[in-house]
């Protein structure tokens, strides 16, 4: 095993830090709060598109195994992850985290439940639309999802 | 510091390279660091291109996605890292991350990343680690299987049944006591020094 070579080093963003100028982290945010807010609607139908690709991997994966499926839908999962809490749909985005644990615990254990699946695919199609449900069930679903993920050691 | 006491950060000169697995994700990162006030940012999807702007050009911070397939997000960083014909060896580094199980969050840290982020990235997550990174002070550690900031956040000693690879690493085992005893106030003055007045 060789020395490791360990020095100090010029951190380049330092220099962002002032004490005059600039902004605050609350003008910061409300800013780029507004900015953002300028591609919701694209992300919100790229949202649904993904969606949409997931539901349909679903179909294959409704048929059997399928690790090419599973990993496109993992994939998928990662992006609304990504995406969904961004614009006020947090728990839609959780369901899709729980999605993506349950599918990487499936290909560690190299199982197939369909039917574990299945019922995220529910929770998703759910938490798309939350105003339609009250934030008891909201949570209660995605108790009940988290649950079903971690059931698998 | 501003009359409130808040943090300022000017990011107006800084020049921003962000990397994502898609679009949709490329543009509210890129909206974000809009927000904060950044001119230059150099977007990109494919690893490649993104390759070829790191070699050409300093960046003051790089945002890289882990979610990338076969890894290629830890590769890039791990690349940026070792290539010794870039300006951007020693840039700050954050890796954004969707699912992120603990192997995600020791590969970041092991591929040299400063630090990973997990989605979604809102205004608020997105400045509170940008600000921690501009006041990062951890060192650069080069050796032959990691180049990175110093993956010790704390001086916890070379990890446990080790010696330790570096000059100024600790043996665990503490010798006979030689000399005095320090005060308490020599001990004080040694974790909070304070300029001596008169």
């Amino acid at each position: 095993m060789t020395k490791a070579n360990v020095f100090k080093y010029e951190n380049r963003l330092a220099k962002s830090l002032v004490t005059k100028g600039g902004m605050t982290a609350s003008e910061a945010i409300r800013t780029a709060t507004a900015a953002v807010e300028q591609v919701r609607q694209p992300t919100l139908n790229e949202i649904d598109a993904t969606l949409r690709e997931i539901y349909e991997l679903g179909e294959r994966l409704r048929a059997g195994a399928d690790p090419e499926a599973l990993r496109a839908m993992y994939a998928a999962g990662n992006r609304v992850v990504a995406m969904a809490g961004v614009f006020g749909l947090a728990e839609l985005g959780q369901a899709a985290y729980s999605l993506c644990e349950l599918i990487s615990r499936l290909q560690t254990s190299e199982r197939h439940n369909w039917r574990m699946i299945e019922v995220h695919l529910d929770g998703l199609r759910l938490l798309r639309a939350p105003d339609e449900h009250s934030p008891e069930h909201r949570q209660a679903v995605l108790a009940g999802l988290r649950q079903v993920a971690t059931s698998i050691g | 510091m501003s009359g409130t006491g808040e943090p300022r950060l000017n990011l107006s000169k800084a020049t921003v390279l962000l990397i994502q697995n898609n679009q949709s994700e490329l543009d509210i990162l890129g909206q974000v660091f809009i927000g904060f006030g950044v001119k230059a940012i150099r977007k990109f999807l494919l690893i490649d291109e993104a390759e070829e702007a790191v070699k050409r050009a300093p960046f003051d911070l790089i945002v890289a996605d882990s979610d990338m397939a076969d890894g290629a997000g830890f590769d890039f960083v791990s690349r940026v890292r070792r290539m010794d014909d870039n300006p951007n060896r020693l840039a700050p580094i954050l890796l954004v991350s969707g699912h992120t199980p603990p192997s995600v969050v020791l590969r970041a840290r092991d591929s040299g990343a400063n630090f990973i982020v997990a989605k979604p990235i809102t205004p608020k997550v997105m400045f509170d680690r940008v600000s921690w990174l501009a006041r990062e002070e951890r060192q650069f550690v080069v050796s032959d299987t990691y180049a990175g900031p110093d993956r010790r956040h704390k001086m916890f000693g070379p990890p446990v049944g080790t010696k330790g690879r570096r000059h100024d690493d600790l043996s665990a085992e503490v010798g006979r006591a030689v000399g005095p005893d320090l005060s308490q106030s020599d001990i004080d003055a040694m974790f909070n020094p304070k300029r001596a007045t008169g």
